[in-house]
Protein backbone atom coordinates (compact mmCIF):
# COMPACT_ATOMS: atom_id res chain seq x y z
CA UNK A 1 0.00 0.00 0.00
CA UNK A 2 1.48 3.36 -1.01
CA UNK A 3 2.65 5.80 1.61
CA UNK A 4 3.04 9.54 1.16
CA UNK A 5 6.65 10.46 1.75
CA UNK A 6 8.46 13.78 1.77
CA UNK A 7 11.95 13.61 0.32
CA UNK A 8 14.34 16.56 0.25
CA UNK A 9 16.47 16.36 -2.88
CA UNK A 10 19.07 19.01 -3.70
CA UNK A 11 17.43 21.30 -1.20
CA UNK A 12 13.94 20.96 -2.72
CA UNK A 13 11.04 19.16 -0.98
CA UNK A 14 9.18 16.55 -3.02
CA UNK A 15 6.04 14.78 -1.88
CA UNK A 16 5.58 11.36 -3.48
CA UNK A 17 3.34 8.35 -2.99
CA UNK A 18 5.47 5.19 -2.96
CA UNK A 19 5.05 1.50 -2.30
CA UNK A 20 7.34 0.26 0.49
CA UNK A 21 9.40 -1.86 -1.88
CA UNK A 22 10.45 1.00 -4.17
CA UNK A 23 14.11 1.95 -4.09
CA UNK A 24 15.33 5.52 -3.85
CA UNK A 25 16.79 5.15 -7.34
CA UNK A 26 13.40 4.24 -8.79
CA UNK A 27 11.70 7.10 -6.98
CA UNK A 28 14.32 9.66 -8.04
CA UNK A 29 14.17 8.59 -11.66
CA UNK A 30 10.52 7.64 -12.13
CA UNK A 31 8.51 9.71 -9.64
CA UNK A 32 10.63 12.83 -9.30
CA UNK A 33 12.10 12.82 -12.80
CA UNK A 34 15.74 13.20 -11.78
CA UNK A 35 17.28 10.74 -14.22
CA UNK A 36 20.90 11.73 -13.60
CA UNK A 37 21.46 8.83 -11.21
CA UNK A 38 21.80 5.65 -13.27
CA UNK A 39 21.03 1.98 -12.79
CA UNK A 40 24.10 0.01 -13.85
CA UNK A 41 23.68 -3.26 -11.97
CA UNK A 42 20.96 -2.77 -9.39
CA UNK A 43 22.93 -4.93 -6.98
CA UNK A 44 25.49 -2.63 -5.40
CA UNK A 45 28.44 -3.62 -7.56
CA UNK A 46 28.91 -0.67 -9.92
CA UNK A 47 28.23 2.66 -8.18
CA UNK A 48 26.34 4.25 -11.09
CA UNK A 49 23.48 5.07 -8.70
CA UNK A 50 25.67 6.84 -6.12
CA UNK A 51 23.98 9.74 -4.34
CA UNK A 52 24.96 11.64 -1.21
CA UNK A 53 22.83 11.31 1.93
CA UNK A 54 23.86 13.25 5.04
CA UNK A 55 27.29 13.84 3.56
CA UNK A 56 28.03 10.20 2.72
CA UNK A 57 28.15 8.53 -0.67
CA UNK A 58 25.57 5.74 -0.74
CA UNK A 59 23.86 3.53 -3.34
CA UNK A 60 20.34 4.59 -4.25
CA UNK A 61 19.56 1.20 -5.81
CA UNK A 62 19.94 -0.50 -2.44
CA UNK A 63 18.14 2.17 -0.42
CA UNK A 64 14.42 1.76 0.18
CA UNK A 65 12.80 5.14 -0.44
CA UNK A 66 10.76 5.05 2.75
CA UNK A 67 13.89 4.77 4.88
CA UNK A 68 15.22 8.18 3.80
CA UNK A 69 12.20 10.38 4.42
CA UNK A 70 13.34 13.57 6.10
CA UNK A 71 16.99 13.17 5.04
CA UNK A 72 19.01 15.54 2.85
CA UNK A 73 19.62 13.80 -0.46
CA UNK A 74 22.01 15.21 -3.07
CA UNK A 75 22.11 13.98 -6.64
CA UNK A 76 24.24 14.96 -9.62
CA UNK A 77 21.56 17.44 -10.67
CA UNK A 78 22.38 19.44 -7.56
CA UNK A 79 26.02 20.03 -8.37
CA UNK A 80 25.60 22.77 -10.95
CA UNK A 81 24.31 26.19 -9.95
CA UNK A 82 21.81 27.05 -12.64
CA UNK A 83 23.72 26.92 -15.92
CA UNK A 84 27.11 27.00 -14.22
CA UNK A 85 28.84 23.62 -13.81
CA UNK A 86 30.63 22.98 -10.54
CA UNK A 87 34.43 23.12 -10.43
CA UNK A 88 34.50 19.32 -10.36
CA UNK A 89 32.19 18.99 -13.37
CA UNK A 90 34.33 21.44 -15.34
CA UNK A 91 37.45 19.54 -14.42
CA UNK A 92 35.90 16.27 -15.67
CA UNK A 93 35.12 17.94 -19.00
CA UNK A 94 38.55 19.58 -19.33
CA UNK A 95 40.47 16.41 -18.48
CA UNK A 96 38.57 14.09 -20.83
CA UNK A 97 37.22 12.14 -17.87
CA UNK A 98 33.91 11.49 -19.68
CA UNK A 99 33.36 9.13 -22.61
CA UNK A 100 29.93 7.51 -22.65
CA UNK A 101 29.03 9.39 -19.49
CA UNK A 102 27.14 6.58 -17.78
CA UNK A 103 29.46 6.26 -14.78
CA UNK A 104 29.95 10.01 -14.56
CA UNK A 105 27.12 11.00 -12.21
CA UNK A 106 28.19 8.31 -9.72
CA UNK A 107 31.86 9.31 -10.05
CA UNK A 108 30.99 12.97 -9.47
CA UNK A 109 29.00 12.14 -6.35
CA UNK A 110 31.73 9.91 -4.89
CA UNK A 111 34.30 12.62 -5.64
CA UNK A 112 32.08 15.33 -4.17
CA UNK A 113 31.60 13.34 -0.98
CA UNK A 114 35.37 12.81 -0.76
CA UNK A 115 36.28 16.47 -1.29
CA UNK A 116 33.71 17.72 1.22
CA UNK A 117 35.29 15.57 3.89
CA UNK A 118 38.90 15.68 2.72
CA UNK A 119 39.73 18.66 0.47
CA UNK A 120 43.34 17.54 -0.03
CA UNK A 121 43.31 13.79 -0.70
CA UNK A 122 46.36 11.99 -2.01
CA UNK A 123 46.07 9.73 -5.05
CA UNK A 124 45.43 6.62 -2.95
CA UNK A 125 42.57 8.37 -1.14
CA UNK A 126 41.06 9.48 -4.46
CA UNK A 127 41.24 5.96 -5.86
CA UNK A 128 39.73 4.52 -2.69
CA UNK A 129 36.89 7.03 -2.82
CA UNK A 130 35.96 5.95 -6.35
CA UNK A 131 36.74 2.27 -5.82
CA UNK A 132 33.03 1.53 -5.75
CA UNK A 133 32.43 3.19 -9.13
CA UNK A 134 33.10 1.15 -12.26
CA UNK A 135 33.95 2.71 -15.62
CA UNK A 136 34.12 0.64 -18.82
CA UNK A 137 35.36 3.43 -21.07
CA UNK A 138 38.09 5.61 -19.66
CA UNK A 139 40.45 3.36 -17.73
CA UNK A 140 40.00 5.68 -14.73
CA UNK A 141 43.24 7.66 -15.21
CA UNK A 142 41.59 10.85 -16.46
CA UNK A 143 38.92 10.63 -13.78
CA UNK A 144 41.58 10.51 -11.07
CA UNK A 145 43.46 13.39 -12.77
CA UNK A 146 40.30 15.50 -12.87
CA UNK A 147 39.64 14.96 -9.18
CA UNK A 148 43.33 15.54 -8.43
CA UNK A 149 43.25 18.88 -10.25
CA UNK A 150 40.31 20.08 -8.17
CA UNK A 151 41.95 18.89 -4.96
CA UNK A 152 45.16 20.74 -5.84
CA UNK A 153 43.30 23.95 -6.50
CA UNK A 154 41.17 24.06 -3.39
CA UNK A 155 42.45 26.86 -1.17
CA UNK A 156 44.69 25.44 1.50
CA UNK A 157 43.47 27.11 4.69
CA UNK B 1 7.05 -7.93 15.51
CA UNK B 2 9.51 -10.58 14.46
CA UNK B 3 7.49 -13.13 16.43
CA UNK B 4 4.16 -11.94 15.05
CA UNK B 5 5.19 -12.34 11.44
CA UNK B 6 7.64 -15.18 11.93
CA UNK B 7 8.59 -16.74 8.62
CA UNK B 8 7.41 -13.72 6.62
CA UNK B 9 9.70 -10.96 7.88
CA UNK B 10 13.34 -10.10 7.29
CA UNK B 11 15.35 -7.53 9.24
CA UNK B 12 16.98 -4.61 7.45
CA UNK B 13 20.14 -2.85 8.56
CA UNK B 14 22.37 -1.46 5.78
CA UNK B 15 20.49 -3.33 3.07
CA UNK B 16 23.62 -4.17 1.12
CA UNK B 17 23.00 -7.92 1.38
CA UNK B 18 19.24 -8.10 1.89
CA UNK B 19 18.25 -5.90 -1.05
CA UNK B 20 20.36 -7.63 -3.70
CA UNK B 21 19.04 -10.97 -2.39
CA UNK B 22 15.47 -9.72 -2.59
CA UNK B 23 16.04 -8.36 -6.10
CA UNK B 24 17.26 -11.81 -7.11
CA UNK B 25 14.25 -13.31 -5.34
CA UNK B 26 16.40 -15.38 -3.00
CA UNK B 27 14.15 -14.10 -0.23
CA UNK B 28 10.64 -12.81 -0.71
CA UNK B 29 9.55 -11.57 2.72
CA UNK B 30 6.16 -9.93 3.14
CA UNK B 31 7.60 -7.55 5.70
CA UNK B 32 10.96 -5.88 6.15
CA UNK B 33 11.80 -4.51 9.60
CA UNK B 34 14.11 -1.48 9.55
CA UNK B 35 16.39 -1.90 12.56
CA UNK B 36 17.78 1.60 12.11
CA UNK B 37 14.59 2.93 13.71
CA UNK B 38 15.81 1.46 17.01
CA UNK B 39 17.94 4.09 18.77
CA UNK B 40 21.23 3.34 20.45
CA UNK B 41 22.41 0.41 18.33
CA UNK B 42 24.92 2.45 16.36
CA UNK B 43 27.37 3.51 19.01
CA UNK B 44 31.02 2.64 19.46
CA UNK B 45 31.98 2.93 23.10
CA UNK B 46 35.37 2.63 24.70
CA UNK B 47 34.67 0.76 27.91
CA UNK B 48 38.19 1.05 29.23
CA UNK B 49 38.25 -1.90 31.59
CA UNK B 50 36.23 -4.31 29.54
CA UNK B 51 37.12 -3.39 25.99
CA UNK B 52 35.25 -1.73 23.16
CA UNK B 53 31.50 -2.09 22.75
CA UNK B 54 30.36 -1.74 19.17
CA UNK B 55 26.64 -1.42 18.50
CA UNK B 56 25.44 -3.78 15.80
CA UNK B 57 24.20 -0.95 13.60
CA UNK B 58 27.59 0.79 13.53
CA UNK B 59 28.48 1.18 9.89
CA UNK B 60 31.64 -0.43 8.59
CA UNK B 61 32.83 3.05 7.59
CA UNK B 62 32.37 4.30 11.15
CA UNK B 63 34.34 1.35 12.49
CA UNK B 64 37.06 1.84 9.86
CA UNK B 65 37.45 5.47 10.89
CA UNK B 66 36.83 5.24 14.63
CA UNK B 67 39.84 6.53 16.58
CA UNK B 68 38.89 4.13 19.40
CA UNK B 69 38.94 1.06 17.13
CA UNK B 70 42.01 2.20 15.18
CA UNK B 71 43.86 2.79 18.43
CA UNK B 72 42.99 -0.44 20.18
CA UNK B 73 42.39 -2.90 17.33
CA UNK B 74 43.91 -1.56 14.09
CA UNK B 75 43.36 -4.93 12.39
CA UNK B 76 39.61 -4.66 13.02
CA UNK B 77 39.49 -1.15 11.56
CA UNK B 78 41.43 -2.44 8.55
CA UNK B 79 39.16 -5.46 8.12
CA UNK B 80 36.09 -3.20 8.18
CA UNK B 81 37.81 -1.01 5.60
CA UNK B 82 38.34 -3.99 3.29
CA UNK B 83 34.65 -4.83 3.01
CA UNK B 84 33.13 -3.97 -0.36
CA UNK B 85 33.72 -0.39 -1.36
CA UNK B 86 33.21 3.12 0.01
CA UNK B 87 29.45 3.36 -0.58
CA UNK B 88 28.86 -0.17 0.70
CA UNK B 89 30.78 0.61 3.89
CA UNK B 90 28.76 3.79 4.42
CA UNK B 91 25.61 1.70 4.39
CA UNK B 92 26.65 -1.73 5.67
CA UNK B 93 26.77 -2.52 9.38
CA UNK B 94 28.89 -4.76 11.59
CA UNK B 95 25.77 -6.70 12.59
CA UNK B 96 25.00 -7.29 8.96
CA UNK B 97 28.54 -8.49 8.28
CA UNK B 98 28.41 -10.86 11.27
CA UNK B 99 25.09 -12.28 10.07
CA UNK B 100 26.04 -12.14 6.37
CA UNK B 101 24.43 -14.83 4.26
CA UNK B 102 26.87 -17.49 3.04
CA UNK B 103 27.59 -17.36 -0.68
CA UNK B 104 27.86 -19.70 -3.62
CA UNK B 105 27.74 -19.06 -7.32
CA UNK B 106 24.80 -21.42 -7.69
CA UNK B 107 22.88 -19.51 -5.01
CA UNK B 108 23.74 -15.84 -5.64
CA UNK B 109 22.11 -15.69 -9.04
CA UNK B 110 18.95 -14.16 -10.41
CA UNK B 111 15.64 -15.95 -10.32
CA UNK B 112 15.70 -16.64 -14.04
CA UNK B 113 19.22 -18.12 -13.87
CA UNK B 114 18.28 -20.41 -11.00
CA UNK B 115 15.09 -21.53 -12.74
CA UNK B 116 17.16 -23.37 -15.31
CA UNK B 117 18.70 -25.79 -12.76
CA UNK B 118 17.35 -27.93 -9.97
CA UNK B 119 16.67 -26.13 -6.68
CA UNK B 120 19.62 -26.54 -4.34
CA UNK B 121 19.78 -27.43 -0.66
CA UNK B 122 20.30 -23.82 0.46
CA UNK B 123 17.06 -22.90 -1.28
CA UNK B 124 15.17 -25.76 0.31
CA UNK B 125 15.75 -28.25 -2.50
CA UNK B 126 17.44 -31.61 -2.56
CA UNK B 127 20.69 -31.25 -4.51
CA UNK B 128 23.99 -29.48 -4.14
CA UNK B 129 25.52 -28.37 -7.44
CA UNK B 130 28.93 -27.99 -5.80
CA UNK B 131 29.24 -31.29 -3.96
CA UNK B 132 27.11 -33.64 -5.99
CA UNK B 133 26.97 -36.43 -3.45
CA UNK B 134 25.69 -34.14 -0.69
CA UNK B 135 22.19 -35.00 0.43
CA UNK B 136 21.63 -32.40 3.15
CA UNK B 137 24.78 -30.34 3.73
CA UNK B 138 25.18 -27.00 2.00
CA UNK B 139 28.72 -25.91 1.08
CA UNK B 140 28.12 -22.20 0.59
CA UNK B 141 31.14 -20.25 1.82
CA UNK B 142 31.49 -17.82 4.68
CA UNK B 143 31.97 -14.36 3.17
CA UNK B 144 32.30 -11.91 6.09
CA UNK B 145 35.56 -9.97 6.44
CA UNK B 146 35.14 -8.67 9.98
CA UNK B 147 34.36 -12.03 11.56
CA UNK B 148 37.75 -13.80 11.32
CA UNK B 149 39.49 -10.91 13.08
CA UNK B 150 36.68 -10.53 15.62
CA UNK B 151 36.97 -14.24 16.46
CA UNK B 152 40.77 -13.93 16.69
CA UNK B 153 40.23 -11.05 19.12
CA UNK B 154 37.89 -13.23 21.27
CA UNK B 155 34.91 -10.98 20.59
CA UNK B 156 31.61 -11.62 22.35
CA UNK B 157 28.21 -10.97 20.87
CA UNK B 158 24.92 -9.99 22.52
CA UNK B 159 21.79 -11.27 20.83
CA UNK B 160 18.27 -10.18 21.72
CA UNK B 161 14.86 -11.49 20.85
CA UNK B 162 11.52 -12.46 22.35
CA UNK B 163 12.20 -10.25 25.36
CA UNK B 164 15.30 -12.26 26.21
CA UNK B 165 19.00 -11.73 25.66
CA UNK B 166 21.97 -14.04 25.34
CA UNK B 167 25.67 -13.43 25.25
CA UNK B 168 28.37 -15.73 23.97
CA UNK B 169 31.65 -15.83 22.12
CA UNK B 170 31.07 -14.70 18.54
CA UNK B 171 32.78 -17.87 17.39
CA UNK B 172 30.04 -19.98 18.96
CA UNK B 173 27.18 -18.71 16.82
CA UNK B 174 28.59 -20.30 13.66
CA UNK B 175 27.53 -23.80 12.62
CA UNK B 176 30.09 -24.46 9.82
CA UNK B 177 27.19 -25.38 7.55
CA UNK B 178 26.11 -23.32 4.56
CA UNK B 179 22.31 -23.32 4.77
CA UNK B 180 21.81 -22.40 8.42
CA UNK B 181 25.18 -20.85 8.98
CA UNK B 182 24.53 -19.26 12.39
CA UNK B 183 22.36 -19.96 15.40
CA UNK B 184 20.32 -16.76 15.18
CA UNK B 185 16.64 -17.57 15.37
CA UNK B 186 14.24 -15.67 13.07
CA UNK B 187 13.04 -13.71 16.12
CA UNK B 188 16.55 -12.64 17.21
CA UNK B 189 18.78 -9.71 16.32
CA UNK B 190 22.38 -8.94 17.18
CA UNK B 191 22.52 -5.90 19.44
CA UNK B 192 26.23 -5.43 20.07
CA UNK B 193 29.73 -6.84 19.88
CA UNK B 194 32.22 -6.54 22.73
CA UNK B 195 35.88 -6.75 21.83
CA UNK B 196 37.82 -7.35 25.06
CA UNK B 197 41.02 -5.51 25.82
CA UNK B 198 43.95 -7.42 24.39
CA UNK B 199 46.71 -8.60 26.70
CA UNK B 200 49.89 -6.52 26.76
CA UNK B 201 52.25 -7.59 23.99
CA UNK B 202 49.38 -8.28 21.55
CA UNK B 203 49.47 -7.67 17.84
CA UNK B 204 46.93 -8.59 15.18
CA UNK B 205 46.42 -8.50 11.43
CA UNK B 206 43.86 -9.40 8.76
CA UNK B 207 44.71 -10.18 5.16
CA UNK B 208 42.11 -10.47 2.39
CA UNK B 209 42.46 -12.06 -1.03
CA UNK B 210 40.14 -10.94 -3.81
CA UNK B 211 40.45 -10.56 -7.55
CA UNK B 212 39.85 -6.80 -7.62
CA UNK B 213 40.92 -4.31 -4.99
CA UNK B 214 37.39 -3.31 -4.12
CA UNK B 215 33.79 -4.49 -4.21
CA UNK B 216 34.57 -8.23 -4.21
CA UNK B 217 33.87 -10.62 -1.36
CA UNK B 218 36.93 -12.48 -0.03
CA UNK B 219 38.29 -15.57 -1.75
CA UNK B 220 40.41 -16.09 1.35
CA UNK B 221 40.59 -14.18 4.64
CA UNK B 222 43.29 -14.78 7.27
CA UNK B 223 43.18 -13.19 10.72
CA UNK B 224 45.92 -13.60 13.31
CA UNK B 225 46.31 -12.36 16.86
CA UNK B 226 49.51 -13.07 18.80
CA UNK B 227 50.57 -12.24 22.34
CA UNK B 228 54.32 -11.84 22.51
CA UNK B 229 56.79 -11.83 25.41
CA UNK B 230 60.01 -10.67 23.81
CA UNK B 231 60.36 -13.07 20.91
CA UNK B 232 58.39 -15.88 22.55
CA UNK B 233 54.83 -16.27 21.36
CA UNK B 234 52.75 -16.73 24.50
CA UNK B 235 49.45 -17.14 22.72
CA UNK B 236 48.08 -17.12 19.20
CA UNK B 237 44.74 -17.13 17.40
CA UNK B 238 44.54 -17.95 13.72
CA UNK B 239 41.18 -17.76 11.96
CA UNK B 240 40.44 -18.31 8.28
CA UNK B 241 37.48 -16.90 6.38
CA UNK B 242 35.93 -17.71 3.00
CA UNK B 243 37.46 -21.20 2.82
CA UNK B 244 34.66 -23.02 4.61
CA UNK B 245 31.05 -22.53 5.59
CA UNK B 246 32.09 -20.75 8.76
CA UNK B 247 35.19 -19.09 10.22
CA UNK B 248 37.85 -21.78 10.71
CA UNK B 249 40.08 -21.57 13.77
CA UNK B 250 43.36 -23.31 12.93
CA UNK B 251 43.97 -24.74 16.41
CA UNK B 252 46.85 -26.97 15.31
CA UNK B 253 48.81 -23.96 14.07
CA UNK B 254 48.02 -22.11 17.30
CA UNK B 255 49.48 -24.97 19.38
CA UNK B 256 52.61 -25.03 17.25
CA UNK B 257 53.19 -21.34 17.99
CA UNK B 258 52.36 -21.28 21.70
CA UNK B 259 55.43 -21.03 23.94
CA UNK B 260 57.90 -20.88 21.06
CA UNK B 261 60.14 -18.20 19.57
CA UNK B 262 58.96 -17.02 16.15
CA UNK B 263 61.37 -18.24 13.48
CA UNK B 264 61.00 -18.36 9.73
CA UNK B 265 60.78 -22.17 9.95
CA UNK B 266 57.92 -21.91 12.41
CA UNK B 267 56.12 -19.42 10.21
CA UNK B 268 56.50 -21.78 7.23
CA UNK B 269 55.10 -24.64 9.28
CA UNK B 270 52.14 -22.52 10.35
CA UNK B 271 51.51 -21.68 6.68
CA UNK B 272 51.47 -25.36 5.72
CA UNK B 273 49.06 -26.25 8.54
CA UNK B 274 46.79 -23.36 7.62
CA UNK B 275 46.78 -24.41 3.99
CA UNK B 276 45.59 -27.88 5.00
CA UNK B 277 42.91 -26.48 7.29
CA UNK B 278 41.35 -24.47 4.47
CA UNK B 279 38.45 -26.27 2.79
CA UNK B 280 37.37 -24.13 -0.16
CA UNK B 281 34.86 -25.57 -2.61
CA UNK B 282 34.46 -24.89 -6.34
CA UNK B 283 31.77 -22.27 -5.75
CA UNK B 284 33.68 -19.02 -6.15
CA UNK B 285 35.80 -17.31 -8.74
CA UNK B 286 39.17 -19.05 -8.28
CA UNK B 287 40.08 -22.73 -7.90
CA UNK B 288 40.05 -24.47 -4.53
CA UNK B 289 43.72 -25.37 -5.05
CA UNK B 290 44.69 -21.72 -5.47
CA UNK B 291 42.63 -20.61 -2.53
CA UNK B 292 44.18 -23.31 -0.30
CA UNK B 293 47.69 -22.16 -1.23
CA UNK B 294 46.74 -18.55 -0.68
CA UNK B 295 45.24 -19.40 2.71
CA UNK B 296 48.70 -20.61 3.72
CA UNK B 297 50.40 -17.56 2.26
CA UNK B 298 47.99 -15.03 3.77
CA UNK B 299 48.30 -16.71 7.17
CA UNK B 300 52.08 -16.26 7.02
CA UNK B 301 51.70 -12.61 5.99
CA UNK B 302 49.19 -11.92 8.75
CA UNK B 303 51.37 -13.71 11.29
CA UNK B 304 54.46 -11.68 10.39
CA UNK B 305 52.51 -8.44 10.58
CA UNK B 306 50.87 -9.38 13.89
CA UNK B 307 54.25 -10.20 15.41
CA UNK B 308 55.75 -6.92 14.15
CA UNK B 309 52.86 -4.97 15.62
CA UNK B 310 53.15 -6.77 18.97
CA UNK B 311 56.84 -5.93 19.17
CA UNK B 312 56.34 -2.29 18.26
CA UNK B 313 53.72 -1.80 20.92
CA UNK B 314 55.72 -3.42 23.69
Amino acid sequence: MKQIVELTVNGEPYEVAVDPHRTLLEVLREEIGLTGSKEGCGLGSCGACTVIIEGKAVLACLTLALTVRGKEIRTVEGLAKGQEFSVLQKAFIEHGAIQCGFCTPGMLMSATALLSKNPHPNNDEIKKAISGNLCRCTGYAKIVEAIRSVADNIQKT
Amino acid sequence: MLKEHEGKVKVLAGGTDLLPSMKQRLFTPEYVLDLRQIPGLGEIEDNFQKGVRIGSLSTLAAIEESPVVKGRFPALAEAAGLVGATQLRNMGTIGGNIALETRCWYFNQSHSWRRSIERCIKLGGKVCHVVKRSKKQCYAYFAADTVPILVALNAEVTIKGNGKGRQCLLKDIYTQEGKNSNTLKPTEVISEVLVPLPDPGSGSSYKKLRIREAIDFPLVGAAVQVVMSGDICRDAKIVLGAVGSGPIEVTEAESVLRGNPITEELIEEVGKISQKAAKPMPNAVSTPEYRRKMAGLLTKQALREAVNRANILE
